[in-house]
């Protein structure tokens, strides 16, 4: 497709791009792409976000091993292995690392990167439920990132570019929405690796330009005729699927299946709702991206995930579920032990658990299983 | 209609040829170093008492952990499936499969067509697997063939606390010099063994009947403590080692009847 | 008795044991522990813990009789209430004084983990089950929440009435509790925090941050209350404290006395005396309360004389949390030569510096939780070990680091280049399960810990000599 194609290009040239903006004195302000950092906050101030969000490799995980011990979230290890290796030229170029403190895994980033000094952070904090006061104190942490911002760019949110900015990302959202949504139906226009290229492609390049690419692509998608339907659905889950870790995507399209639906920290949860365009922003801002955001497994209670992918399931005629963890994101482990039993009763649907270690020899397992539940669904 | 069906192990070859549903010959051959090389000379050692060559098969279907390394393969199917249906062609009544290989081990659940239904797979972790009695049998200086019946003459298994094989060692090699008798370190051995393969399970459950296969079957001390541990008899079928082959011919023979890729 | 022995020699006296004895039949009976198994518990006893001193002999035996209390509560018609370790004090403390007789609150795992673990060693297959459904092994999970997954789901411990979640530091036990509610259907209060704290803060609080928890102390209470239908008043409140500060003060010298030189008992044996405040009921505090309280003049005493399990000038180090599950890791440090006079948990190091402004009770009792220093990251850690360092005369790190423990498990791995650096003393870090011994060797790690006591005693000898001959 015609507007993939283009998005490659501009992901190529992305680190250049920045450099120039670096020169002209703007700020790249990097951050943790769990669904919680308002971007409209960094673009008001003319600032530019990059969501960091490589993984899938083994190097980096490895030197990570020199600067953390293994316990902790493989995507994380990663992101202190990607910076140390000087692997990817975005990870350099940013002014500031945003960070909010989620669960434990999380923290610990925040603190190897500023006891190693490998860059300036920012953190604030996210309560692990949704009550009037956990509102507050989200709230109150944004505030504080809006003031750091202020200090940082020399610029001044005000309530209009700061609406401004929520508008743009909002018609980003939408897209997103209607171009998911037209998975729900049997035609399989985009596969679930293209549409995570553009979720991915999201978190790095410039709003408008997604936003022009978005609208492109889906004149291309409404003017074809999608093909005929073929392979089991799969709804994809887990805790993080990094730019980088295909690897899962391309097994369930080798084994014959389809990803018709993704569900994932740095995905669904940022363009399933819009920020309310009027009141006060800051506070539409906490509105949307705390108070109904969908909780991930970390919260206390998380049922909200789980019921969230039980409808999720249902509304898009999925055949079977794959959930996708990586190694030692504790709070998601012990979530997965309950998801199989949840969903069999609530949809009949069956579930694969799958954990990763982005190790290269896990590759030839993981297709076993993945190829043995494709056509233990087939079958049904 | 005859059909072939190869199983490309780590450690062994397999291939197993069906006319018409009756199997008519089979092979076992070491792996080696060249994917290739092993399914020819397996392929060769199984044709030649029919007098048929590779020419007459209608369709092969390869499994195993080489199996899409195989250029003639009309088709490459999981281990995990093929288990299931060989399985459930030695034995209809099975519901659920135990295997526990050399390096990797699974518990599969299947129907009385030999569909699978659920499976859980451990292949990072040695001591759930025959790997871990490999280590403890050298360690004790037993030849591996024995130590399946050692362990049954054990009142006493040795409880092991050690999860990890590298530890387990030491703890085995520390207690026999503690002097505890060979019989009862074996007997732990095996019970660890068949403890982690039931923790592992349990999600999938040990619906009866439930059968036995892969290398570790033939140790009558694994089998003695996984049936402890489930409550029931479990089968061991003949030649558990072609199962995975034998289901890749049967689905061979499926495929074509059905006309599917 | 079959089991008479192993009580006397954890402290019991004659009159409890023939008292308590028809309960002791049947938990025992329910726990499946016979004769053979007393005997090879005195032997862990006797092997594992300085049972010349009665206090820890008595701490020992409390363990034991918390868990009769949670096994046999539901059928002696108790209410039953659960929380984590590490636990927001207060909460259920009151809830312990309150419901004396009536309500049984307890830490089950952490209980359990002591007295069928370290002391029956009969723990591993409720880890098993736990692992079985929760918590799968291979994935650095902690034994803690096995423990009690598996022990409801075995049936050795009730389902509980209400589970008391304090999991803002912890992650597992958020979500293992979640998983005990789906299954078991059961109540729970949940007390939030966030540990967002930057860099440095420590040990200062933000206003916001002592109110945010504070807010979520007092919330939780009220949720307790309206489920267990209690309402707590003043007195309640003042019984705990006065109980739970006469523990603290014996707690306080206790710490006095391993400041001596030597330290005048093996450090794990005081941690299980302490941990007394956070695992057992009201009902059983009286008794924790003589054990701590015999302790205190047994210490003081060989400090007197100058004894200790270790000869005077042995270097002193200090640690996280010593291994419970089984004294082997302890034994092999005391053998090395190093002694422990302090661990993170054993100190509260900044008591000194509380805000008397904050007048709630909520607020005081936020504001100590929060000066503990485990919930604000890895600078709170380093500045914790810094002063203890001065405070007791450290002259290295033995750093028992958590496998399964996320909170905890990079610290050690972070701090040991700054303290190197900084205060410039060795520092070892062994990676261990404080509650779990199957995925990991004692002996194996016997040649680092024995180099590093070689080491620390050479460094101490060539420093003495130095200062003579100033």
């Amino acid at each position: 497709m015609k507007a993939l194609e283009a998005l490659d290009h501009h992901l190529k040239n992305r680190a250049q791009e920045l450099e120039g903006f670096k020169d002209q004195g703007r700020k790249i302000i990097g951050y943790y792409p769990g669904g919680y950092v308002p971007e409209e906050i960094i673009l008001a101030c003319g600032a530019i976000p990059v969501g960091l969000h490589r993984g899938g490799e083994h190097e980096p995980v490895l030197i990570a091993g020199a600067y953390l011990p293994r316990w902790y979230d493989t995507f994380i290890r990663s992101q202190i292995g990607f910076k140390v290796l000087r692997g990817e030229p975005v990870y350099d170029l940013m002014d500031l690392f945003v960070i909010p403190i989620t669960d434990n895994n999380v923290r610990m980033l925040g603190d190897a990167w500023e006891f190693y000094h490998l860059g300036e952070i920012f953190r604030f904090g996210v309560p692990h439920r949704k009550t009037e006061r956990a509102l507050k104190y989200y709230l109150h942490g944004i505030t504080a990132f809006k003031e750091r911002m202020e200090k940082d760019t020399g610029a001044r949110v005000t309530d209009q570019n700061l609406s401004e900015a929520i508008l743009l990302c909002n018609r980003e959202r939408e897209l997103f929405r209607r171009i998911s949504l037209m998975r729900k139906t049997g035609s399989l226009s985009l596969k679930g690796s293209d549409f995570v290229r553009l979720l991915h492609a999201s978190l790095w390049l410039d709003k408008r330009l997604m936003v022009e690419t978005l609208e492109s692509l889906m004149r291309e998608l409404e003017q074809q005729t999608p093909p005929p339907r073929s392979g089991p659905r799969i709804l994809l889950t887990g805790s993080t699927l990094a730019y980088g870790d295909g690897k899962i995507i391309s097994l369930i399209e080798e084994a014959g299946g389809a990803v018709v639906m993704e569900h994932f920290a740095e995905g669904l949860r940022n363009y399933w709702d819009d920020v309310a365009p009027d009141g006060n922003p800051m506070e539409a801002l906490a509105d949307s991206y705390f108070q109904r955001r969908i909780a991930p497994a970390w919260f206390r209670p998380s049922k909200e995930n789980r019921d969230f992918l039980i409808e999720l399931a249902k509304e898009f005629s999925v055949d079977g579920v794959l959930w996708y963890g990586l190694m030692y994101r504790d709070s998601y482990t012990v979530q997965s032990t309950l998801v199989p039993k949840l969903m069999k009763e609530a949809t009949g649907l069956s579930t694969l658990i799958i954990e990763s270690d982005y190790d290269m020899e896990e590759v030839g397992p993981l297709r076993t299983r993945v190829e043995t539940f494709i056509e233990m669904i087939k079958r049904k | 209609m005859v059909v072939c069906g190869l199983d490309i192990g780590a450690a062994t070859t397999k291939a197993v040829i069906l006319n018409d549903g009756k199997i008519l010959s089979y092979a076992v051959l070491p792996t080696g170093q060249s994917v290739n090389l092993a399914t020819d000379k397996v392929l060769d050692e199984a044709t030649k008492k029919l007098g048929i060559g590779t020419s007459d098969f209608e369709r092969v279907v390869t499994t195993g952990y080489g199996r899409h390394a195989v250029p003639f393969a009309d088709r490459a199917v999981s281990e995990i499936i093929c288990h299931a249906k060989g399985a459930n062609f030695l034995l209809p009544s099975a519901r659920t499969v135990i295997d526990i290989g050399g390096q990797d081990s699974k518990v599969i659940a299947l129907d009385g067509d030999g569909n699978v239904t659920n499976f859980v797979m451990n292949d990072k972790c040695a001591a759930g697997t025959g790997r871990f009695i490999e280590v403890m049998a050298n360690v004790l200086e037993v030849p591996l063939e024995d130590m399946g019946t050692l362990s049954l003459s054990s009142q006493k298994p040795c409880m092991i606390s050690n999860t990890c094989t590298v530890f387990a060692e030491s703890e085995v090699v520390s207690l026999r010099a503690k002097g505890e008798s060979r019989e009862n370190l074996i007997a732990g051995i095996h019970k660890g063994v068949a403890s982690r393969t039931i923790t592992m399970g349990r999600s999938v459950g040990f619906h009866k009947d439930v059968a036995f296969t892969g290398g570790v079957a033939k140790n009558v001390g694994v089998k003695q403590y996984l049936e402890i541990a489930i409550g029931r008899q479990i089968i061991v079928p003949e030649e558990p080692q072609i199962i995975g082959a034998l289901g890749a011919a049967l689905l061979a023979r499926e495929g074509k009847a059905q006309g599917s890729i | 008795m079959y089991y008479s022995a192993l009580l006397k020699l954890c402290g019991w006296e004659n009159e409890q044991i023939t008292r308590e004895r028809p309960r002791l039949d049947e938990a025992f009976g329910i726990l499946g522990l016979g004769p053979e198994d007393m005997d090879l518990a005195e032997a862990r006893v006797m092997e594992g813990y300085d049972v010349d001193l009665m206090g820890v002999r008595k701490a020992l035996g409390v363990w034991i009789g918390g868990m009769v209390d949670v096994v046999l509560s539901k059928r002696e018609g108790k209410r039953l209430v659960y929380y984590s370790f590490p636990p927001l004090g207060g909460l259920s403390g009151v809830i312990s004084v309150i419901g004396k007789g009536e309500i049984l609150c307890v830490c089950p795992e952490f209980i359990l983990d002591i007295a069928l673990g370290a002391i029956f060693n009969k723990i591993d297959p409720i880890l098993e089950a736990g692992e079985e459904r929760a918590l799968p092994p291979g994935r650095a999970l902690c034994g803690l929440n096995k423990i009690r997954v598996g022990a409801v789901t075995e049936g050795i411990i009730p389902v509980p009435d209400l589970l008391l979640s304090s999991s803002f530091y912890c992650d597992q036990g958020g979500q293992t509790d979640e998983w005990l509610r789906e299954v078991y259907g059961i109540p729970w209060v949940v007390m939030d925090n966030v540990m967002d704290s930057p860099w440095g803060e420590f040990p200062n609080l933000t206003p916001e941050r002592v109110s945010y928890l504070a807010a979520e102390m007092e919330n939780g209470w009220l949720e307790a209350a309206e489920i267990l239908g209690y309402q707590p008043n003043k007195e309640h409140w003042a019984a705990y404290y006065d109980l739970y500060s006469k523990f603290n003060q014996g707690i306080a010298k206790t710490n006095r006395s391993m400041k001596a030189d030597p330290p005048p008992v093996s450090q794990s044996n005081l941690q299980i005396v302490r941990f007394l405040r956070n695992g057992i009921s009201y009902d059983r505090f009286p008794e924790a309360l003589k054990a701590i309280e015999t302790l205190v003049p047994e210490l003081e005493a060989r400090v007197n004389k100058g004894i200790g399990p270790l000869p005077k000038g042995s270097p002193r180090v200090c640690s996280f949390l010593i291994p419970q599950r089984d004294q082997d890791i302890a034994h092999l440090i005391e053998k090395a030569g190093i002694a422990i006079p302090v661990t993170f948990l054993s100190y509260d190091a900044y008591t000194a510096t509380l805000d008397s402004s904050y007048t709630s009770l909520a607020e005081r009792n936020a504001q100590v939780e929060l000066k503990r220093g485990l919930y604000h990251s890895t600078s709170a850690v380093l500045h914790w070990t810094k002063k203890a360092v001065d405070d007791f005369g450290l002259d290295g790190i033995l750093w028992t680091q958590p496998i399964h423990c996320r909170p905890m498990s990079g610290t050690g791995y972070l701090f040991k280049k700054a303290i190197e650096e900084e205060l410039k003393i060795p520092v070892l870090s062994l990676e261990v399960d404080w509650y779990d011994n199957r995925i990991f060797s004692g002996e194996s790690m016997r040649t680092k810990i024995e180099t590093f006591g070689y080491l620390l005693a050479a460094r101490k000898a060539k420093r003495e000599l130095h200062q003579k001959g100033n």
